[in-house]
């Protein structure tokens, strides 16, 4: 598809961790075979809990970590797998905003140096000229152009963030990946950041990769949600998708679990308590990763890895990681498991 | 106050049911750093009456968790100085308590559980041992009947094996598992009122939800839960504190809070949030310019008058009291107060 | 009840660092007040005393020849040997009655050049090296951590001494003695610096803006790794002085009769009566041993954009020498 500006096929990224004893490493698959595309001035939401793998596979795409395997094309360019070799190329058309906006930023230099920086490396303006646009920078994410002048221990937080997005901004990328901006962001400031975030993407067209555990917050952002868990996607499915028409169980409970701000809602909610905590990704559970998890696990989810399938209408955008995908969108993972039909099987304690 | 210390005490005599076992009046916290006082709790005061879910919301650095530990008298001093103020549990007055006393009433009357359950057990004692302990030396029990109680308190928790995991340590136990064990521990001593500070918001949500599920489940037990999520807080709480720089700026029952907020900060506040159940994506979100006032240097008049789109003259030069606006809210604002008498 | 205390969290050190606007006038001047009392701290009374202790050696030592009273090692004046200070001998007389006061300010020629050298030397081979074995990794992190262990492992002044006896006694062997065993300190400190800043989300930042390797270096992890290298360094110049005296002391340093402190405390071990022969070149020790550490602390305030508060200056070279030189300008706050 020629809309697609990004598209990545069945990225994989490992780790060696050393787990206590000197000799023994072992293998983290931070992401294993994750497949997605985003499209032209579309933001791709990226949900999941801690350690799924979000910010790894935002660092691949940027080219930070080595991956294992996979594809990653940007417009008609395939990436080079090594480190180095499209760095250069690839800072020009992918860009990064990082979750603490504070040790993001070299303290030792001020707002103007940093956002002079990917000027000259890139050279895009002219020496002489580059004062003037990090000015224009300065504006454009709403702060005062005397800014430059200060170094970055004299702002709020919140306006460091903005410094971190108008670097972000200064090289023109097509793809912005926003790796949990508002993470470390107080609740009332937290609002500036993402409107100033989608506020620029509609006035530049930007594509952005908006990664947070926070579901409320990607779902205020994103036109697609690819919701992660324990290194794989488990599902991606459009916004309009999330409410009603999910189909992978985890999707079902995690949005059940973000608490809603109003008493009303919560009285009468129904919800779908998972067991336990996620396991350890150095030793994810055989079959679907979900499983000793999941209200609805059969046999076959201990044996089979369920792949990354379409569901619905190909148009719909959607695909899911499950056997009982169809089942689970039809019936809603609540009820299902309180039926026979999929009722939990013998293999599990109760939490 | 004495007499009703004796008559709630032995628990006889409580007509209505809505008996207050916590009363924080006029709490006031200040710390001594190298830029000057910073004004951290400004005059708190608050009740909680017997099953009573009272949340305090407020966004960090507003004086959550000072309040909560000036009330227990836990708060390290220096550099914090716990101006005035009386915390009554049960007509006791903690601030004027002895350290005997005091340790006798913590843990037994009222408790506290944390954020970070790991940095809050003792890396070296199993879990077990250090929730019994407390009470153990409390009543004087035997070997076995404290650990009897530890793991009973464990399945009371909805942690899996008890028995096992109270011979466990506490890095032995996953995230959400910690933090059920360090409730055990605060109610082993069967307290009155818990303190709680934002346990949850290191957890991922779906275990915040196990967590969230246990707590509403415990209907007798009186709980101060401090937050800065809104959505947590609608979901559990009876009544919602609001909290700003130190000052309580708004209070009153959840659904008033949440659907008729009064004070310009609540209202702000909730329109500020993105809801995951209305996928109203296109809405822009209500920001609030500026950042809270630095508490070396308070503003004479309202605290959030720097930041507030509805301010009139009078805030920048008197500082607004808690006032009742309506029939169930009270409000630190002019301008809210002045509507509610216009109505 | 098991009840344990929350440590302060991150916040209160934003609260204390960021400085805030204040409104009303008394939260004003109480504001000043405080601002006028850290950076009277910051400023440090000791850096600007240490800073004029140096450049007065410094003049010395340049100048010295010039004005001294007496020539420090031609003019003996026999008859008048060990005579205690005196109008004309203002520190006395040595044992074969050379001016104490002359050799002591031309001594300065040698000690200063020697110990600025040697720490030169030593910082630089060291840093680089250092900043290889963190940046590279792998062997040849090993191989160079290994050296290092090894030299590290014999006590400093043995081993500086074995060498110039080895090489014979000269000044020029003496600095290249000492860096020898000083650079696998500066190697170490900038290997640990180089590794725990590389994990810093600036350095990831600034690759991902498109940073060459040689930028993100030079840019980002340098101005973080220097501070700490260059407030070693005043502490060593001390230090230097010391050792060399050391050697001179043994016999080893710098030969007779050219003067340097070191081999004039030296040579009056053996005329303990004479107290002027230590006292004097000893002072002078001292002096530039506690100057360089004053300035060394101060560095390490100065060099720190987040304790010196604002200023328009960024990490360039030239900026930072006119950081530790002019000190800063207090640059107006404007408004955000
Ligand atoms: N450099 C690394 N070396 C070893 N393991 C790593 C490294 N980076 C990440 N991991 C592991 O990979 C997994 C995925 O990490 P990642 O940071 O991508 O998660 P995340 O979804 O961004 O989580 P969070 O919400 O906590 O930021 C985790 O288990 C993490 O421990
Ligand atoms: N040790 C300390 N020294 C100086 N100031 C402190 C100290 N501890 C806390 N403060 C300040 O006191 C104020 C109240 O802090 P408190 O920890 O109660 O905030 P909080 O509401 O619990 O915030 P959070 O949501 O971040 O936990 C803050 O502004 C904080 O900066
Ligand atoms: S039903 Fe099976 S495949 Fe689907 S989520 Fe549950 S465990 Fe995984
Ligand atoms: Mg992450
Ligand atoms: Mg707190």
């Amino acid at each position: 598809m020629s809309s697609e500006l990004l598209v990545v096929e069945d990225l994989s990224v490992h780790f060696k961790v050393s787990t206590g004893t000197r000799t023994s490493k072992k293998v983290v698959k931070a992401v294993d075979r994750v497949s997605f595309s985003v499209g032209r001035g579309e933001t791709l939401g990226i949900v999941g809990e801690s350690g799924c793998g979000k910010s790894t596979t935002g660092y691949a795409i940027q080219g930070l970590v080595k991956r294992q395997s996979g594809n990653i094309r940007i417009g008609d360019r395939e990436l080079g797998k090594g480190l180095g070799r499209d760095r250069q190329l690839l800072s020009r058309r992918v860009q990064m905003v990082f979750q603490d906006p504070t040790s993001s930023l070299n303290a030792k230099m001020t707002v103007g140096q940093i956002l002079t920086e990917p000027l000259a490396v890139h050279n895009i303006v002219p020496p002489r000229e580059r004062a003037e646009r990090v000015g224009e920078l300065l504006e454009m994410v709403g702060m005062p152009r005397s800014s430059a002048l200060r170094f970055p221990h004299e702002f709020s937080g919140g306006q460091r963030q903005r410094i971190g997005i108008a670097r972000a901004l200064a090289v023109e990328p097509e793809l912005i990946i926003c790796d949990e901006p508002t993470a470390a962001l107080d609740v009332s400031v937290r609002a500036q950041v993402l409107n100033l975030l989608r506020r620029l993407q509609k006035e530049r067209g930007l594509s952005l990769i908006f990664i947070s555990h926070d579901v409320s917050a990607v779902t205020h952002m994103a036109d697609r949600i690819m919701v992660m868990y324990l290194g794989r996607a488990v599902e991606v499915l459009p916004r309009a998708a999330l409410l009603n028409r999910s189909a992978h169980p985890y999707t079902q409970a995690l949005l059940s679990a973000v608490p809603v701000p109003d008493p009303l809602v919560e009285k009468n909610r129904e919800r779908i308590l998972l067991r336990g905590d996620v396991p350890s990704p150095i030793n994810p559970p055989s079959g679907c990763v979900f499983r000793t998890r999941c209200p609805i696990a059969q046999e076959i989810c201990a044996i089979d890895v369920p792949k990354q399938r379409v569901i619905g209408k190909e148009a719909e955008g959607q695909t899911v990681a499950c056997h009982f995908a169809e089942e689970v969108r039809e019936g809603g993972i609540a009820a299902l498991a309180a039926s026979s039909l999929l009722a939990p099987s013998t293999m599990k304690e109760t939490a | 106050m004495s007499t009703v210390t004796v008559t709630s005490r032995i628990g006889l005599s409580s007509p209505e049911e809505s008996k207050a076992v916590l009363k924080v009046s006029d709490l006031v916290v200040e710390y001594h750093t190298a830029r000057g006082i910073a004004q951290a709790v400004n005059g708190v005061t608050f009740t909680v009456h017997a099953g009573e879910k009272l949340a305090i919301v407020g966004e960090s650095g507003c004086g959550k968790t000072a309040t909560l530990l000036a009330a227990l008298r836990l708060l390290p001093s220096p550099p914090s100085k716990t101006v005035r103020g009386s915390v009554e549990v049960d007509g006791t007055d903690l601030m004027t308590l002895g350290p005997k006393a005091l340790n006798e009433i913590r843990g037994r009357d009222i408790s506290i559980v944390f954020q970070d359950a790991l940095s809050a057990f003792n890396p070296v004692l199993t879990v077990g041992r250090q929730i019994s302990e407390g009470v153990r030396q409390q009543r004087k029990l035997s070997k076995a009947a404290a650990h009897e109680l530890a793991v009973d308190m464990l399945a009371r928790v909805g942690v899996p094996d008890p028995d096992q995991r109270a011979k466990q340590y506490p890095h032995q136990l996953s995230g959400g598992m910690r933090q059920r064990a360090m409730i055990a521990m605060a109610l082993a001593g069967e307290p009155k009122v818990l303190f709680a500070d934002e346990p949850t918001t290191a957890l991922d949500v779906t275990v915040q939800a196990q967590i969230l599920d246990l707590v509403r489940s415990f209907k007798d037990l009186a709980i101060v839960w401090v937050s800065h999520d809104l959505g947590v807080v609608a979901g559990l709480a009876d009544r919602v504190i609001v909290m700003y720089s130190g000052f309580v700026v708004e209070e009153g029952p959840v659904e008033d809070i949440f659907h008729s907020p009064k004070h310009p900060y609540t209202a702000a506040l909730l329109r500020s949030i993105p809801r995951t159940d209305e996928m109203s994506g296109t809405h822009e979100l209500v920001s609030i310019p500026g950042s809270p006032p630095d508490l070396v240097a308070l503003p004479a008049g309202c605290p959030f008058y720097d930041r507030c789109a509805v301010r009139v003259d009078r805030c920048a030069t008197d500082r607004p009291t808690l006032e009742r606006v309506g029939d169930t809210q009270t409000v630190a604002c002019w301008v809210a107060q002045a509507k509610d008498i216009a109505s | 009840m098991g009840v344990t205390m929350q440590s302060p969290d991150p916040k209160t050190i934003r609260l204390m660092t960021v400085d805030q606007n204040s409104s009303t006038p008394a939260s004003r001047a109480r504001g000043l007040l405080v601002a006028a009392r850290t950076s009277a701290r910051s400023l440090d009374f000791g850096y600007y005393i240490g800073l004029l202790i140096i450049v007065a050696w410094a003049v010395i030592a340049t100048t010295a020849y010039l004005w001294v009273p007496f020539h420090p090692t031609e003019y003996q004046d026999v008859a008048n040997r060990l005579a205690a200070p005196s109008a004309t001998n203002i520190f006395g007389t040595d044992e074969l009655g050379r001016d104490v006061f002359s050799r002591v300010m031309a001594g300065a020629q040698l000690s200063l050049p020697i110990a600025l050298l040697t720490v030169a030397i030593a910082g630089v081979v060291g840093s680089v090296i250092g900043a290889i074995s963190g940046f590279v990794g792998g062997m040849v992190d090993e191989l160079i951590m290994r050296v290092c262990d090894v030299i590290l492992s014999f006590p400093a002044i043995v081993l500086a001494l074995a060498i110039v006896a080895a090489l014979g006694p000269n000044w020029f062997n003496v600095v290249a003695s000492i860096s020898l065993v000083m650079w696998p300190e500066y190697c170490r400190l900038m290997r640990s610096q180089v590794l725990s800043i590389r994990t810093n989300l600036h350095v990831t930042a600034a690759i991902s803006v498109g940073c060459s390797p040689t930028r993100v270096f030079s840019k980002h992890v340098l101005p973080y790794g220097l501070p700490a290298i260059m407030v070693k360094a005043t502490v060593d110049l001390g230090m230097v002085i010391l050792i060399t005296a050391g050697l001179s002391f043994i016999g080893v340093g710098v030969t007779p009769p050219t003067p340097e402190w070191g081999a004039m405390v030296s040579a009056a071990q053996t005329r303990i009566d004479s107290w002027w022969l230590v006292v004097f070149p000893g002072l002078a020790i001292l002096s530039t041993v506690l100057a360089f550490n004053f300035v060394g602390d101060g560095l390490r305030d100065k060099l720190d954009p987040q304790l010196r508060g604002g200023n328009a200056k960024g990490a360039s070279a030239k900026s930072m020498l006119q950081r530790i030189f002019l000190g800063q300008r207090k640059t107006k706050e404007t408004p955000a």
